[in-house]
């Protein structure tokens, strides 16, 4: 079936960029290693004091709105999707929920509204269960957004990293943002959702923790990142990819575009280069990034580069692009359409 | 065709104070009352709220899912999708209707629903207002009937009054953060929710053609945040057969666990007979509340 696209996209970034060099340099004890050559990362955005998890996917489900046919008293669902869910500052909430501080505040009254929380597989899972509703004739048309305040990672990281090998590492690399999608039932031969498939391994479901500090105010991520991003889970990745095209019919030739996880430039190639020896294919599909100027901004990382993508025009009309999903846990996940 | 209710289960016992536990023990207890190989399940959705420690990644569903030992590592023939769907009380219901949808538009056919609330510091607190209790509810696809569930319907209030706020500031508790909540109800929570509930079920009924039914052949279940919740509910609505009114009696507000604990002490007294037509209505802050007819 492919009859639910991707109608709009908003994203909003805050203004603030932060280099990797001035992070460094406020770090309490050094790392001893040249961490941007390592990441590739150069810049991030921060959010400013008045900004939270909620004012920044709000200020993307309005971008997205501004792109899009429907008003928000038509929108029929409302799907939050943040990991980090502040408001009112550094509260985090659980009720009521995001979805419906920010459906009354866009004045989508009467839609159906909740939280998920699935690692950076929010949106992912998000976009899944909206397409479930729409095609079950639930409702017409939904949005599905997030809205990451990272940097509160960062400030614990900045604080507790001790040493070279630090399980705090990972929170140097995140941004903040937010972003907004909006999908409906109207399909062409250009655009729909070919597909969306995931799977949870729980094998690795404690290799990264986020949870409180117990060293500061604030939050902080534990993560084992040399096991996370070792052939052990990356093998996942590929064998997950080959199991959604035979299933739905496709070839890794038919993808225009590939979106990897926004994590770090040596772990997306890592990834890429898993899935091209996997197929073993000369040519892969031009692989779409942008996590040198906005890091790893999380459950928002795909659609950020999508965005971004789609307003410098590199995305040709009707390319088929496929996002290649690994969040904490481990979830593997595959989204594949056209646009 | 529908998605009926295979089995439930229940984590009650009052010494446990770690919801990962509660949902787990529950989780436990409905693979064992449905009699089915847990691989067998495709789907887990954790409902709960309140996590232990404030964890806030991965999802909580993926830590039970890796407790059950159910598709831990990677096969190419079986994916479980664990994630947490979060709504106070009415979470059951979302992830009732998220579930019907994914099983119409996939072979997908088992999904186990599990909720619990516990104190994030994994304590009994006198200003946590909730019982500490888990549940678990497994959903099957069956496509050779009429049972399931029928029309879910959510209705919200306006921004204006919320009932209840909880929430954990990262930045007051120091590095106390782990185990401080705060959660602030409203004096006149209940009452604004027994009426916005009341609400919400005749609402369905209309809506549901079942305004001029018998109402001696309906059921309802509700969610129960205070002693007199259902009783005034019931009333006001006019249903005259529900089964379980004591469960505030018994266990307190087991919030996200409400509705399932509702319907499995009903079930398990025998209240709940084939062809019975139950209406579940859930209901907590936003307001949001939550219907749906149950075919049995």
């Amino acid at each position: 079936m492919n009859d639910v696209r991707f109608e709009s996209i908003g994203l909003y970034l805050p203004e603030e960029k932060v280099s990797t060099q001035v992070l460094v340099e406020r770090m309490e004890t050094p790392p001893g290693f040249d961490l941007e050559k390592i990441t590739g990362i150069k810049t991030r955005r921060v959010k400013s004091s008045d900004e939270d998890s909620y004012t920044l996917a709000l200020d993307a489900a309005r971008n997205c709105l501004t792109k899009s046919r429907f008003e928000a008293d038509e929108i029929e669902a409302v799907i939050c999707t943040s990991i980090s869910r502040f408001k009112e500052g550094e509260r985090a909430i659980y009720e009521p929920t995001l979805s419906l501080s920010i459906k009354n505040a866009i004045g989508a009254h009467t839609a159906i509204n909740y939280d998920i929380s699935n690692a950076c597989a929010g949106m992912t899972n998000g976009v899944f269960l909206l397409q479930n509703l729409i095609r079950a004739g639930v409702v017409k048309n939904g949005l599905v957004l997030s809205g990451e305040c990272c940097s509160s990672l960062t400030e614990t990281a900045l604080k507790e990293i001790n040493g070279p090998f630090s399980d705090q590492f990972a929170s140097l690399t995140v941004g903040d943002s937010g972003v907004a999608v909006i999908l409906d039932g109207m399909t062409n031969d250009d655009e729909g959702i070919d597909f969306v498939e995931f799977t949870t391994l729980s094998d690795y479901a404690l290799d990264c923790l986020g949870l409180p500090s117990d060293k500061n105010p604030g939050v902080a991520m534990y993560s084992n990142s040399s096991k996370l991003s070792s052939m052990d889970v990356v093998q996942y990745i590929p064998r997950f990819i080959d199991y959604t095209l035979e299933k739905y019919g496709l070839t890794l030739g038919d993808y225009d575009y590939i979106i990897p996880h926004q994590t770090a430039v040596s772990v997306i190639k890592k990834h890429v280069r898993a899935v091209q020896d996997y197929f073993k294919v000369d040519k892969m599909p031009e692989i779409l990034s942008s996590v040198e100027e906005f890091g790893n901004t999380s459950t928002t990382s795909h659609f950020v580069v999508l965005n971004n993508c789609l307003e410098q025009n590199r995305i040709k009309k009707g390319s088929r692009v496929l996002m290649m999903v690994a969040a904490s846990g481990v979830v593997i996940g595959v989204t594949s359409f056209r646009i | 065709m529908g998605t009926i209710i295979k089995a439930t289960g229940v984590s009650i016992d009052g010494s446990i104070n770690s919801s990962i536990t509660h949902a787990y023990n529950a989780a436990e207890d409905c693979i064992a009352n449905a009699g089915i190989d847990r691989n067998e399940i495709d789907i887990i959705i954790n409902t709960g709220i309140f996590r232990d420690f404030n964890l806030f990644e991965p999802s909580v569903a993926i830590l039970i899912q890796k407790k059950l030992g159910i598709s831990s590592g990677y096969t190419a023939k079986k994916h479980t999708l664990s994630f947490d769907l979060m709504n106070g009380a009415c979470g059951l219901l979302y992830a009732s209707q998220a579930v019907d949808t994914i099983f119409r538009n996939s072979d997908m056919r088992k999904a186990l629903i599990i909720s619990s609330d516990t104190h994030p510091s994994n304590h009994k607190v006198d200003e946590f207002p909730y019982s500490h209790l888990g549940a678990a509810m497994l959903l099957e696809w069956d496509d050779n009937n009429d049972k399931g569930f029928r029309d879910f319907q959510f209705r919200t209030g306006k921004a204006e009054f919320s009932g209840v706020e909880s929430y954990m500031d990262t930045q007051a508790h120091g590095p106390r953060g782990r185990e401080s909540l705060s959660v602030h109800v409203d004096d006149d929570y209940s009452n604004r929710l027994i009426a916005f509930t009341v609400e919400s079920i005749v609402r369905y009924m209309e809506s549901a053609g079942l305004e001029g039914a018998d109402m001696k052949a309906i059921k309802l279940l509700t969610t129960q945040p205070t002693q007199n919740f259902n009783k005034a509910v019931t009333e006001s609505v006019g249903i005259t057969d529900h089964p379980a009114d004591d469960i505030y009696e018994k266990y307190g507000d087991a919030h996200s666990s409400s509705l399932n604990i509702a319907y499995h002490e009903a079930n398990s007294n025998g209240l709940i007979k084939e062809n019975d037509r139950i209406i579940f209505s859930a209901s907590s802050a936003g307001l949001t509340a939550g219907t749906v007819l149950y075919n049995n």
